[in-house]
């Protein structure tokens, strides 16, 4: 168990600037996760944390130690990567036990270790197989393994799922998470998947173009983005965003011809990009003064979901709704017909369409 | 970054480029003589007036044959490679990527393996035999032909691997769209491995033209190739050094263009033509 | 196709495009490499006698291969200079080259594309031409290496003349020729080991032997392992420099196979005597590559089992 902390820590290659200076800190026993975008910069960070890179600028701590000049194996961090990078030439065990073999580590202590290891990853019957005999799935079981061995301080996972199906994609992320928790290690998850961060991770670090754009638990990154580019990253079906006026009239704030009350009042009189998510319209069959028009373009069953796509006055809107839950409209709604919908206003987030920034009352 | 970094990259430049020096060093040294008067290379003069009266005799005195050396050895490599590309890439095409029957296609590779393989000192006794007994010993067919059979493997193996590196599937969809086997080759193949052809046409240019062992058992005077010619300099009772360092120098221009100009061409062959 | 061809015509002229593309090359090979070896084979049972320019057969039967294996002494000082040499150069290319791509690899270079380009020079400027370079440079009174030695108030060496010498100046040469590719393929090698498997080496070994030592030697003994085997049978060819820097001398001390041959043929015309040593040298050599090529299959077939 450690603290992870980064101060300043800034990577070029060449005169691309991939990270500019980043500060984080990661908890002792905490489970994060890095996600963002592909080139968001977040592979390159978890390899900087691992001393895979070097950086340019900045210091690197573990524990309040400074480890910015120490190789990678002096780190006693465990890294499981994308391809899970086995060495091919060792059988199983080999491969679990080598970097124990390589410190030297007492032979009746390893042998302990390993088994523990197998047992817990229910690999014990393929300990003498070589990696080219073992299934994807079972090769990313050998490389936790591998780093579970080394009862390291943290733990990195340079995607290590996605290279699973999606069934045993769901089923290793709560093995994993469990894992964390029995080992009590500190854990950095870098993935492109919002699901995989935000079912695991204690934190989730979202990072754009190197830049961090927000750090908070699964549940604030979704209700409380702090900017458009956080919205919509996270969320799926994405959020609907729509441009448009927030005009205050003898009183009465509209967006796009729909009354809104005076708890948005802060944003009046400008433009605003509104966010809504899909499971925050209601949908109607007849109109009211608080209802757009909606003209439904397709219909998209999932079977728990159902979700409709189409247009109202202020743009094209995707909504959610519930086929168990909702009169069969569900199963008679269909493409070209005409709806009204309504936006539930406490989940309504205004941000500022220049610079995306969030805007909240006071 | 770290101090252990940078000593590391110190070191590993000293290295490669200690080594490079070890090649270019002897390689400048004895160009240089090229360019130096006879008394200069012998009283060993490292700064020497410059004079381009090796060459001058070399090229144009009555005595030497250099100037015809060259076109000899130019004529050879050219024809000899031209053929060698334009068989190798037909049959490479066939045994790559048609159906051909296992008794045809195993000889042909094996033989051509084993045959690469061997000395070619084994064979040029019986080349020398049997050009003489049909009476085309010393003759440019002779030389020729002999160079194609000699670099035949390489460029069949060159080609091979290119035609490997082209999907199946290229082949099944230009099938579907009904082509024969040799439109399949005129219009997919032959398009396709244009950048290959190139790299083993380099390889194969340079091979012929710097033979040794075939041009000087089966040329005459008259057909004699540089390499010949520049071993001939060199046993001579009296070493005409400067001549020698010229003949050297321009019988390098090949290799050096092919260097400058088609560097990763080369690296590709060798390499595709090491893996085998 | 606009135009319908009958089925059977088609199947016909694939049929005579397989015929036409692979024959030249059978032809090429039965003719130049297949029929010279039955050639030899024939030639090696009979005294070649040449008589104004017309050549004359008497069969001996086996007295070539007799006086081979009995009374021979040059030639098997050749087999036994060029089995040294092939051990001797080819080690030291390896471990030469090899050092350099993993420094390379490792540290990276500066001038990448200057530096192959050096590399490559041996390997394409004619071997003629480099027996010509270091005959010049290994010479007694004004080569470059006896100039340096008395720079440094050293005594001049006879490179090429000394009979202890000698060998290992041709042996120099030759690891100065082979070595660059031998890199080449090394380092073309290790560019092509799994990043990611390097990368995870990293977080385990703890120093630089042990990551050469239980991993990239491992993950390269393949390539190096058939790198060996080539470089080893392809020395087996070496001639020219050797015809250039000593031809075989002084006395046995630099005599290869290769060049026993040719004297044999080409200076002292004993067709039928050279044909027996030919066929000699070619099955020993041809029987080498086989085994060899076993060994391969064997060791692949025994790694894809597991």
């Amino acid at each position: 168990m450690a603290t992870v902390t980064l101060k300043g820590v800034r990577k070029k290659y060449g005169r691309v600037e991939v990270i500019p200076p980043i500060d984080l800190e990661v908890p002792s026993g905490e489970f994060i996760a890095l996600v963002g975008p592909s080139g968001s910069g977040k592979s390159t960070l978890l390899r900087i944390i691992a001393g895979l890179e070097e950086i340019d600028a900045g210091r690197i701590f573990v524990d309040g130690k400074d480890v910015t000049q120490t190789e990678p194996s002096d780190r006693d961090m465990a890294m499981v990567f994308q391809s899970y990078a086995l060495y091919p030439h060792m059988t199983v065990a080999e491969n679990m036990i080598f970097a124990l073999r390589m410190r030297g580590t007492d032979p009746t202590e390893i042998a302990r270790r390993l088994e523990a290891a197998l047992k817990m990853l229910g690999m014990s019957e393929y300990a003498n197989r070589r990696p080219g005999q073992l299934s994807g799935g079972q090769r990313q079981r050998v490389a936790m393994g591998r780093a579970i061995v080394r009862q390291p301080q943290v733990f990195l996972f340079d995607e290590p799922l996605s290279n699973l199906d999606a069934k045993l994609r769901a089923a290793t992320r709560l093995e994993l998470r469990a894992l964390h928790d029995q080992l009590g290690a500190t854990s950095v998850f870098v993935t492109h998947d919002q699901i995989e961060a935000m079912t695991m991770a204690d934190r989730i670090v979202l990072l754009d173009g190197g830049r961090i754009q927000q750090i908070g638990t699964p549940r604030e990154i979704y209700r409380e983005p702090q900017n458009r580019f956080v919205a919509s990253f996270i969320g799926s079906p994405e959020i609907n965003m729509l441009r448009g006026m927030l005009a205050s009239a003898a009183g009465r704030l509209t967006f796009e011809g729909l009354p809104l009350s005076e708890s948005l009042q802060a944003a009046a009189g400008r433009e605003v990009d509104l966010g809504i998510r899909p499971e925050h319209i209601r949908v109607w069959p007849d109109a009211a003064p608080d209802r757009w028009p909606f003209e439904v373009d397709a219909v998209e069953f999932t079977g728990h979901d159902a979700f409709l796509v189409g247009k109202t006055p202020a743009g094209r809107v995707t909504l959610r709704i519930d086929p168990d839950n909702d009169r069969g409209l569900a199963d008679s709604v269909v493409a070209g017909q005409q709806l009204h919908v309504q936006l539930q206003e406490r989940h309504i987030l205004l941000f500022n369409p220049d610079t995306g920034v969030r805007i909240t009352n006071g | 970054m770290t101090l252990r970094r940078t000593s590391g990259r110190v070191a590993a430049n000293v290295l490669v480029w200690g080594y490079a020096g070890i090649i270019l060093l002897p390689t400048l040294w004895v160009l240089s003589n090229a360019f130096k008067y006879k008394i200069d290379i012998i009283t060993g003069a490292t700064l020497s007036p410059v004079t381009w009266s090796n060459f001058e005799q070399l090229l144009f005195s009555r005595q030497s044959q250099f100037l015809w050396n060259l076109l000899n050895s130019a004529f050879v490599a050219v024809s000899s490679t031209a053929i060698v590309i334009v068989i190798a890439t037909m049959a490479a095409f066939t045994l790559g990527r048609l159906r051909v029957p296992g008794w045809v296609r195993w000889p042909i590779l094996g033989w051509a393996l084993l045959f690469q393989m061997l000395p070619t000192l084994t064979f040029v006794g019986s080349w020398y035999v049997m050009w003489s007994a049909i009476g085309l010993h010393g003759t440019y067919v002779s030389v020729i032909l002999t160079h194609v059979v000699h670099n035949l493997p390489m460029g069949l193996f060159l080609m091979l691997s290119f035609m490997f590196a082209l999907p199946h599937e290229i082949f099944q969809a230009a099938r579907m769209d009904g082509c024969s086997n040799s439109q399949m080759f005129w219009r997919v193949a032959f398009p396709l491995v244009r950048g290959g052809m190139i790299a083993a046409t380099a390889l194969i240019f340079i091979f012929s033209w710097s033979d040794f062992a075939i041009a000087l058992t089966l040329t005459s005077p008259a057909t004699m190739t540089a390499p010949v010619a520049i071993a001939t300099f060199a046993q001579e009772y009296d070493i005409r050094y400067g001549e020698m360092a010229a003949g050297t120098l321009l019988s390098i221009v090949p290799a050096l263009i092919l260097i400058l100009v088609g560097q990763r061409f080369i690296v590709r062959g060798l390499l595709a033509g090491a893996v085998k | 196709m606009n135009t319908m061809i009958k089925p059977g015509v088609v199947i016909r002229r694939n049929k005579r495009w397989l015929v036409l593309s692979l024959a030249p090359v059978a032809v090429f090979f039965m003719v130049l490499s297949g029929f010279p070896v039955l050639n030899l084979l024939g030639l090696s049972f009979f005294d070649v006698e040449w008589r104004e320019g017309a050549a004359e057969f008497n069969y001996i039967g086996l007295e070539n291969y007799r006086r081979l294996f009995l009374e021979e002494t040059i030639y098997w000082a050749g087999v036994r200079n060029t089995l040294v040499f092939a051990v001797t150069v080819v080690t030291c290319q390896m471990v030469l080259g090899f050092s350099m791509a993993l420094a390379v690899k490792r540290a990276g270079s500066v001038g990448r594309t200057i530096l192959t380009g050096i590399f490559l020079l041996p390997i394409v400027i004619p071997p003629i031409v480099i027996g010509t370079m270091w005959r010049l440079v290994m010479g007694r009174e004004f080569g470059l290496a006896n100039t340096l030695l008395r720079w440094f108030g050293l005594n001049e060496v006879d490179w090429l003349g000394n009979p202890d010498i000698a060998l290992a100046s041709v042996m120099f040469v030759d690891i100065w020729h082979w070595t660059p590719f031998v890199f080449l393929l090394m380092l073309a090698g290790l560019e092509s080991l799994d990043e990611e498997v390097l990368d995870a080496a990293r977080l385990d070994v703890t120093g630089f032997w042990q990551e050469v030592r239980h991993i990239v030697l491992p993950l390269m003994l393949p390539t190096i392992l058939i790198t060996v085997i080539f470089r080893v049978i392809l020395s087996f060819k070496v001639f020219d420099e050797v015809y250039l820097l000593t031809s075989g001398g002084p006395g046995t001390a630099t005599e290869v196979v290769n060049f026993s041959i040719y004297r044999t043929f080409f200076r002292q015309d004993q067709v039928g005597y050279g044909s027996a040593m030919s066929v000699v040298t070619l099955f020993a050599i041809a029987l080498t590559i086989i085994l060899a090529r076993g060994v391969l299959a064997r060791r692949r077939n025994a790694e894809d089992a597991g």
